[in-house]
């Protein structure tokens, strides 16, 4: 598969006012494979918009290659900078950065008049890429006159119309409503399909990323914490940070008791729990964490059964409704857990009611100790 | 669509000639030459005449016996005069900004009115208004209270007062109100619930949270007071009430041969002045318990003044009245008079005046052509050097973009006068031999009036988000397309503002015109100071409205061009 974009060892540097020294954007090395889409998911100040703005080409790095289409764009070694204009690719800007002195058709059809394309071909692709993104018709309006999920197709229309084999995403549905939210992200899933072309998507919303990414790249300070599908990043986190940051977890600190090809035992304060695939650096007495998602705990009225595995007597603390499944925070040895429920059977259950919750050994994840990434 | 990869329209080769860097390097090279030379000349010129230090120079200007009235006066005048001035401005810019007193309009009205009414057409209005015996105000007075009744004039302290107090409150309302826009209007309303009345939050908390803004006002009214040259002309030279400005003036222009020693070091004398009040200025700005912009005053609701609503407003409309439209009114009201007369009789009402200004009198009607030509072409020069220089700051920032911002907005921290001086100095002798052309004058009012238009370059260029500029960047645009595609058009009404206000400065001056203009080349101010020697009053009131007509047309276009331009 040809390699669309090629980040290797990139580092950005910044200086603050007060002569202090941040690196958003840390030896950073990162493919983006044919029609692949790869997100870059992070909170706000890990960089993963330095990141993308380096590779447009609007900022420059301090180390480090980018190559696009296989054309060597940056290259610190070989001093070798093409500016963004050069580099012939697409991007949709957080806040949409529309012309507000241009039309629709204008702002559109301005990436192909850079290309000095004639303008009855221009008028023609312009309103096939409004007609593609379903606001045919609008050439004629002013950004300032059309809704803001409007302004979110033009932005759109404005990245796709050149044809550009790489597409840049800022956050770009981060300004408009949850309903077109979700409405432009299936579209963007479809056109995607449809067009064909590869991209970059920086968003802090992990739903998003999940939805939208091919993989998933989550960044932590400057530094990819995890790189591959949404399900495995969410399924086998591999580290506290990345864990935590990518839905809810619970954690319980333990140390590794017995490990061999059936399965791992970890001895905890809550008792030992049994892990069905535990990774290679389950040997005995390793210290480890054990990651239980909310979604995956099975609460349960009643006092503990004896022979049950990964089963931790509890008290409920509180029950949080929120639509789609009930939450309840309970509590167990002095820490607190949260698990979605929709068993309709414990709707009723009361604060300092005791209950049991469960585990399957399979639904487990274990990482290294520690909140650092290893 | 899958597989038409890369059709017709690749991105074309960059072009290889960029007018953009070359013509942005001679502004930056040719506005530093313009602004240091001729002040580093003058300075050399009066520090060190031939090489050495030479004190015979402030010895004998030392000993003259004018010297301590007139530094005195300049104190006096301009001192008093910018306490009130600061004063009014900021408490006017505070009602208007924060309270429900405000009059909406009267905001975006009142430092628009020296663009209207240029001070030297305000001075002569206020002559005409209250000169003694036959001003208006003195002919009202003596149907009201009898022949022996009191009268007023111009032609004191008190009138002077006034009129310089009326042309610095539209500098220190503009610094003071774009200051409280930007303070965080939480402040007044946590002072509001703590219990303290309006008053009380306005000088405990509003007023002291802008301190550095009403220091900076402070330090502009003083500058533009020093340098200006219209009022005292008018007014205190007939008062005999001797001022730096107009001493200046008579060094150089009465006096023979010109004593061009004297007149440098009292220039440097304003200078002096200036760079320590700006030094004062930086540390009280720098003690840093001022920082307080919050950023959030959208959708504050209004302090009420109670009872106090209707006089506040009362006293800002008195403020219009007595600042514009009752000098304007004594203006037309004496240039439509055959002769100017304390008896209004409309049946004798005459448009000779403006019929001499316009069409018969040769010194008004090259004054009036110069000036549009110079003030024409200079605005489009200093505003395009504004514009260069603010694209440079704006795009590539660095060392280079922040010398340049220093050194374009630099003449505003010079008195006026004192810049036309030093142009005297270096550019009207060898080996230049500029004295008394156009070309003298047009550099002067470049470097005089530049200031404005590059803060309104400024301000107009951060509408163009660095967003929409790197939007342009990717789609395949470069610098040059972006520039003309993207931010000329969305800057191009604050632009239009800027080159409005360096039109009408240049209009409307006096400091270089009575300094550099010859008999030749004779400009507005020239002209002015002309007929006003001659004491035809008719002609003058007339002069002085068709200016003010004429900067009321081109101010009105600008703001019908800027509202077409925002109705999007």
């Amino acid at each position: 598969m040809a390699r669309r974009i090629e980040i290797t060892g990139v580092t950005k540097r910044f200086r603050r006012a007060g002569g202090k020294t941040i690196v958003p954007v840390d030896d950073i090395s990162l493919t983006v494979d044919d029609d692949e889409l790869v997100v870059l998911l992070g909170p706000s100040g890990c960089g993963k918009t330095t990141l993308l703005r380096c590779v447009a080409g609007l900022e420059r790095p301090d180390a480090g290659e980018i190559a696009i289409d296989g054309r060597l764009v940056f290259s610190a070694s070989k001093g070798v900078f093409v500016p963004p204009e050069l580099r012939d690719l697409s991007m949709i800007f957080q806040s949409y950065a529309l012309w507000p002195h241009m039309t629709v058709a204008g702002n559109v059809g301005y990436p192909l008049e850079c290309r000095k394309l004639p303008q009855k071909e221009i008028a023609a692709r312009v309103a096939r890429a409004l007609e593609l993104v379903g606001i045919g018709g609008l050439e004629a309006q002013y950004p300032g006159r059309i809704s803001g999920g409007q302004q979110q197709r033009v932005a759109l229309a404005r990245a796709l119309v050149a044809n550009s084999t790489v597409v840049l995403f800022d956050e770009p549905l981060s300004n408009v409503d949850a309903q077109v939210r979700s409405q432009l992200r299936f579209e963007l899933k479809r056109m995607q399909r449809q067009i064909g072309f590869s991209g970059l998507y920086v968003t802090h919303d992990q739903a998003e990323a999940m939805e939208l990414g091919h993989r998933v790249a989550v960044l932590e300070s400057g530094r990819i914490a995890a790189l591959d599908t949404p399900r495995r990043v969410y399924e086998a986190p591999p580290s506290h940070y990345v864990a935590n940051f990518v839905g809810v977890s619970n954690f319980i600190e333990g140390v590794v008791g017995v490990a061999d090809g059936a399965g791992a035992r970890v001895e905890t304060a809550l008792g030992a729990f049994h892990v069905a695939a535990p990774p290679a650096f389950c040997t005995p007495g390793a210290k480890v964490q054990l990651v239980l998602r909310p979604e995956k705990i099975t609460l349960a009225r009643g006092s503990l059964p004896d022979a049950a595995r990964n089963t931790v007597p509890v008290v409920i603390e509180a029950q949080l409704f929120s639509g789609a499944h009930t939450e309840y925070v309970v509590s167990a040895t002095g820490r607190t857990f949260r698990i979605w429920s929709h068993d309709e059977a414990l709707r009723d259950m009361a604060e300092g009611e005791a209950a049991v919750m469960s585990i399957a050994p399979a639904a487990l994840r274990v990482i290294p100790a520690g909140a650092a990434a290893p | 669509m899958k597989g038409e990869r890369r059709p017709a329209g690749a991105l074309p080769p960059p072009a290889r000639f960029q007018p953009l860097p070359l013509l942005t390097l001679v502004s930056f090279v040719a506005l530093g030459l313009l602004i240091v030379y001729p002040l580093g000349r003058m300075l050399v010129s009066t520090l060190l005449p031939g090489g050495v230090p030479d004190t015979a120079a402030v010895t004998s200007l030392a000993g003259e016996p004018w010297l301590w009235p007139v530094v005195r006066n300049t104190v006096l005048v301009v001192g008093i005069s910018t306490v009130f001035a600061v004063a009014i401005g900021a408490v006017f810019a505070w009602l208007n900004e924060r309270t429900d007193a405000t009059l909406g309009l009267f905001g975006s009205v009142l430092p628009i009115i020296p663009l209207l009414l240029p001070s030297v057409a305000l001075t002569i209005g206020w002559v005409f208004l209250s000169a003694p015996n036959v001003g208006l105000v003195n002919v009202l007075l003596a149907r009201l209270t009898g022949p022996e009744g009191p009268r007023v004039t111009i032609y004191g302290w008190i009138g002077l007062l006034l009129v310089y107090t009326i042309h610095g409150v539209p500098y220190a309302y503009l610094v003071v109100s774009s200051a409280i826009r930007n303070l965080d209007p939480a402040l007044e309303e946590a002072s509001l619930i703590s219990g303290a009345g309006v008053l009380r939050t306005l000088f405990r908390v509003s007023l002291p949270a802008i301190v550095p803004a009403l220091a900076g006002s402070c330090l502009l009214v003083v500058i533009s007071g020093l340098g200006t040259y219209s009022i005292p002309a008018i007014i205190a030279t007939t008062a005999q009430i001797d001022v730096l400005p107009t001493r200046i003036v008579h060094l150089l222009v009465k006096d023979y041969p010109p004593r061009l020693a004297d007149a440098q070091l009292l220039g440097l004398m304003m200078l002096v002045v200036v760079l320590s009040l700006w030094l004062l200025q930086r540390k009280v700005a720098a003690t840093g318990q001022f920082v307080t912009v919050g950023g959030r005053a959208a959708g504050s609701t209004p302090m009420s003044l109670g009872r106090g609503r209707i006089p506040a407003r009362i006293v800002m409309w008195l403020y219009i009245l007595v600042a514009s439209v009752l000098p304007m009114a004594a203006l037309l009201l004496v240039a439509v008079q055959r002769f100017w007369s304390p008896v209004i009789d409309p049946a004798k009402f005459t448009l000779f005046h403006f019929e001499q200004v316009l069409f018969v009198n040769r010194v008004t009607m090259a004054a009036f052509q110069h000036s549009l030509l110079l003030a024409g072409v200079g605005a489009t020069l200093a505003m395009t050097i504004a514009v260069l220089v603010a694209i440079h700051a704006a795009f590539r920032g660095g060392l280079i973009g922040r010398i340049g911002d220093i050194v374009i907005k630099s003449p505003a921290t010079i008195p006026n006068l004192v810049i036309s001086l030093a142009f005297l100095t270096t550019f009207s002798g060898a080996p230049f031999f500029l004295s008394g052309t156009l070309v003298i004058l047009l550099l002067a009012f470049v470097v005089m009036y530049i200031p404005p238009g590059s803060i309104a370059a400024n301000a107009a260029l951060t509408q163009v988000g660095a967003d929409l500029r790197e939007a342009s960047a990717i789609a395949g645009a470069g610098e040059g397309r972006t520039i003309r595609r993207i931010v000329l058009p969305i800057a191009l009404p604050g632009f239009a503002a800027g080159w409005t206000l360096v039109f009408v400065h240049m209009m409307g001056d006096l400091s270089a015109s009575a300094l550099l203009a010859g008999v030749k080349t004779p400009v507005i101010g020239f002209a002015i100071l002309t007929i006003w020697e001659t004491g035809s009053f008719g002609l003058l009131a007339a002069f002085s409205a068709v200016m003010c007509l004429i900067n009321a047309i081109v101010v009105g276009a600008m703001l019908w061009f800027v509202r077409q331009r925002s109705t999007r």
